[in-house]
C-alpha cells in the first residue's frame, strides 16, 4: 500500500521537478512488490490530477505542469516492464487502438489507459499525442481493433475531438469507442450520447468494468 | 532615467513600474549610440549593468555593423535581432528603434509565436520519445519471450540427444580399448575421430542443458560453508592428467587462513574446471598454470593465470557471452563449445560474486572470480 506520507513526498518531488527523488520512491515501491495497478491509480493518476488542479488554480506554472508530466512518463517506463512480464501472456486476442486527437499534446492519460488494457491482456496500439485523423483512420484500417480509446485533457480541444469521433464513426460504424480524460470535468461528456457505441469512462477504476 | 520632463504622480507610478517590473527590453542610447539607461528586466536578461556599452557589444552582430539611423527611420517596424543572455544562450527578440532627437530608445519583446512553436516542438519530441520507448520495451519483451522459447526448445532437444550420444561415446571408447590388436592404424584413426567428435557433442549438450537451466530460472544453489581447497583439489586432480600429457605444470599459491565460504561446491568446481581447462588448453608445453587464492576485505578471490598467447581487446569484451569462441585456437587443436565462460559467469553471479579477465596480449591471460565473504561462514 502507498501511504499518504509517501504520496506527499512523491507529489512534492514532482512539483519541484525532482526526477531522482520520484524515481527513488517508485523504485522503492517496485522493490516492495506494490502492484502496477496501484502505482498507476494511487500514485501516477492521482498526482497528475492534483498537478492539473494546481495549474488550473494558477498555483503552478504550465512549465511545472509539463515537467511533472514528463517525470511521470519517464517513471511509467520503469514500471511498464513489470506489466509486460506479469500480465501480457493472459491476452484474450482483443486489440485496441489508443490515441489522443489532433492538437492534444497531453498523452500521459492515454498512455495509462493503454498500459491498463495490456494489464488486462489486450494487444494495444498506442498512437500517443497529436495524432492526425488520417493517421488514426489508417491505423484502424491496418489493425482492425475491437476498441478505440480517445483521450482529451484540455477542454478547448473539444471541437477537434468531436471531429475525430465524427470521422471515425462515419468510416467505422461498428467500432466500439471509449472516451475519457481530464477535459470532461468541465463538460462535454454528453458527446457519448451523440454517437452510437461511444462510451464515456469517467475514471480509470471504471475501465476494468467494460473490458 | 528616461528624460520625459516633468510628470505627475500617475506618470511617476508608470515610470517606476516600467523600470522595475515590466518584462520589456529597454535601452536608452545617447547620441553616440552608447547605453545611458535601461530597466531591471533588461539588466537581468543581459546579465548585469550595460551602461556605457555600445550597441555592438549588446547585440550579436556577427561582424555586421548596426545602422541605428536607418533602423530609426522605421520605428513601427519590428526588427528581429539577437542578444546574448545571462543564461548563456542567444535570444531572438523583436526590437523597435525609436528616435528621440539625437538619442534613441530601443524597445524589445519576445517572439511569442516562436516560443509557442518551440514549446509545441519540445512536447512533441518528448511525446514521441516516450511512445517509442514504450514500443521498444514491448519489442524487447517479445524478444525475451522468443529467446526463452528458443532456450526451451534447445534444452528439450539437448535432453533428448544426450542419451544416444552418450551411448555412442561409451561404445566408441569401449571399441578403442578392446580392438587395439585387431584394427589397422587407419581404422583406429576412424574410431578416435568418432570418439573425439562424440565427446565434443556431449560437452556441447551438457553445456546447453546447463545454460538452459540457468536461463529458465531453474537454477538453485546448494550453498554450504566450504573451503575453496575442496573444489580446487578435485578440479586439479581432474585436469592433472591432461596437463601432464601436454607438459604443463599446475601450481597453487594460497594465502594462509583462507576462510570457509558459502558456496555450492560442485558448481564452483565446474567453474574451476572450465578456467583451469581453458588455461591448460591455451598454454604451450613447459609453461605453467598458476592458481592464486587470496582474501580481500569482503571477498575471496581466485585467479587462474596462464602464459599462453593471451587475448585481444575485442575477444575480452565478448568473452563471457554465450557462443563466443576465442579467435586463437586452443593449443591442442580441440574445439570449444563457446558456452563454458558464459555458464561460469552465471554460476559466479548467482553466488553474488564477480568474474573478469585481465589480458596481456601475447603474454597470457588471468581469469579471476570472487565470492563474497560474509563473516558468517
Amino acid at each position: 500500500m502507498i501511504n499518504e506520507n509517501e504520496y506527499r513526498a512523491y507529489l512534492d518531488g514532482m512539483i519541484q521537478g525532482n526526477y531522482k527523488r520520484c524515481e527513488e520512491i517508485v523504485s522503492d515501491f517496485l522493490s516492495r512488490n506494490i502492484e502496477p495497478v496501484e502505482l498507476y491509480t494511487g500514485l501516477f493518476q492521482r498526482s497528475l490530477y492534483q498537478v492539473g488542479e494546481l495549474w488550473e488554480k494558477n498555483r503552478i506554472s504550465v512549465t511545472t505542469e509539463h515537467l511533472a508530466t514528463a517525470i511521470t512518463e519517464r517513471l511509467l517506463a520503469i514500471v511498464y516492464p513489470s506489466i509486460l512480464k506479469k500480465f501480457r501472456k493472459r491476452g484474450a486476442g482483443q486489440r485496441a487502438v489508443i490515441s489522443c486527437s489532433v492538437n492534444e499534446y497531453h498523452q500521459v492519460g492515454a498512455r495509462i489507459v493503454a498500459d491498463m488494457l495490456e494489464l488486462h491482456g489486450w494487444d494495444v496500439y498506442f498512437l500517443g499525442a497529436n495524432t492526425p485523423v488520417n493517421d488514426l483512420l489508417l491505423m484502424i484500417q491496418k489493425t482492425n481493433p475491437n476498441l478505440l480509446g480517445l483521450s482529451l485533457s484540455i477542454y478547448f480541444n473539444m471541437v477537434n475531438f468531436n471531429r475525430v469521433i465524427q470521422s471515425v464513426r462515419s468510416e467505422y460504424s461498428e467500432l466500439e469507442i471509449i472516451i475519457g480524460g481530464q477535459a470532461f470535468r468541465w463538460g462535454g461528456a454528453d458527446i457519448a450520447n451523440k454517437y452510437p457505441r461511444v462510451t464515456y469512462i469517467p475514471a480509470l477504476s471504471e475501465l476494468a468494468g467494460i473490458l | 532615467m528616461i528624460r520625459m520632463g516633468k510628470s505627475g504622480e500617475r506618470f511617476g507610478i508608470i515610470n517606476r513600474w516600467f523600470y522595475e517590473i515590466a518584462p520589456l527590453f529597454f535601452l536608452h542610447l545617447d547620441s553616440s549610440n552608447r547605453v545611458v539607461g535601461t530597466n531591471c528586466f533588461t539588466r537581468r536578461l543581459l546579465g548585469g549593468d550595460v551602461d556605457g556599452k555600445s550597441v555592438e557589444e549588446i547585440f550579436l552582430t556577427f561582424g555586421q555593423p548596426i545602422n541605428i539611423n536607418e533602423l530609426k527611420e522605421h520605428p513601427e517596424t519590428p526588427q528581429r535581432l539577437n542578444v546574448s543572455t545571462s543564461a548563456g544562450l542567444p535570444e531572438s527578440l523583436f526590437f523597435h528603434f525609436i528616435p528621440m532627437g539625437d538619442e534613441t530608445l530601443i524597445l524589445g519583446s519576445f517572439d511569442v509565436d516562436e516560443h509557442a512553436k518551440l514549446r509545441r516542438e519540445l512536447l512533441s519530441i518528448n511525446n514521441q520519445l516516450n511512445a517509442l520507448t514504450r514500443e521498444l520495451q514491448k519489442k524487447n519483451h517479445e524478444l525475451e519471450e522468443l529467446n526463452q522459447l528458443k532456450n526451451q526448445f534447445l534444452t528439450m532437444a539437448a535432453h533428448d540427444l544426450r542419451k544416444p550420444v552418450s551411448s555412442i561415446l561409451n561404445y566408441s571408447e569401449f571399441l578403442i580399448e578392446e580392438t587395439e590388436a585387431v584394427l589397422t592404424p587407419e581404422q583406429r584413426g576412424f574410431l578416435n575421430t568418432i570418439y573425439n567428435s562424440t565427446n565434443y557433442m556431449r560437452r556441447l549438450i551438457d553445456d546447453f542443458l546447463d545454460l538452459g537451466m540457468i536461463e529458465s530460472g531453474h537454477f538453485d544453489l546448494d550453498l554450504q560453508p566450504t573451503s575453496m581447497e575442496e573444489p580446487l583439489s578435485r578440479s586439479i586432480n581432474l585436469s592433472k592428467l591432461n596437463a601432464r600429457k601436454r607438459g604443463i605444470g599446475i601450481r597453487v599459491e594460497m594465502e594462509e587462513a583462507i576462510p570457509l565460504t558459502m558456496m555450492d561446491g560442485p558448481k564452483i568446481e565446474q567453474v574451476l574446471n572450465n578456467l583451469i581447462g581453458n588455461a591448460i588448453e591455451h598454454s604451450n608445453s613447459n609453461q605453467e598454470v598458476l592458481i592464486r587464492i587470496a582474501r580481500s576485505e569482503k571477498e575471496l578471490v581466485v585467479s587462474v593465470i596462464d602464459h599462453g598467447p593471451g587475448l585481444s581487446h575485442e575477444e575480452t569484451e565478448k568473452l563471457f557471452l554465450p557462443y563466443q569462441r576465442g579467435r586463437l585456437k586452443k593449443q591442442d587443436g580441440s574445439r570449444s563449445t563457446g558456452l563454458g565462460l558464459a555458464i561460469s559467469k552465471k554460476i559466479i553471479e548467482a553466488h553474488g560474486g564477480r568474474i573478469w579477465v585481465e589480458r596481456d596480449h601475447g603474454k597470457g591471460a588471468t581469469f579471476t572470480f570472487s565470492l563474497p565473504v560474509t563473516g558468517q561462514e
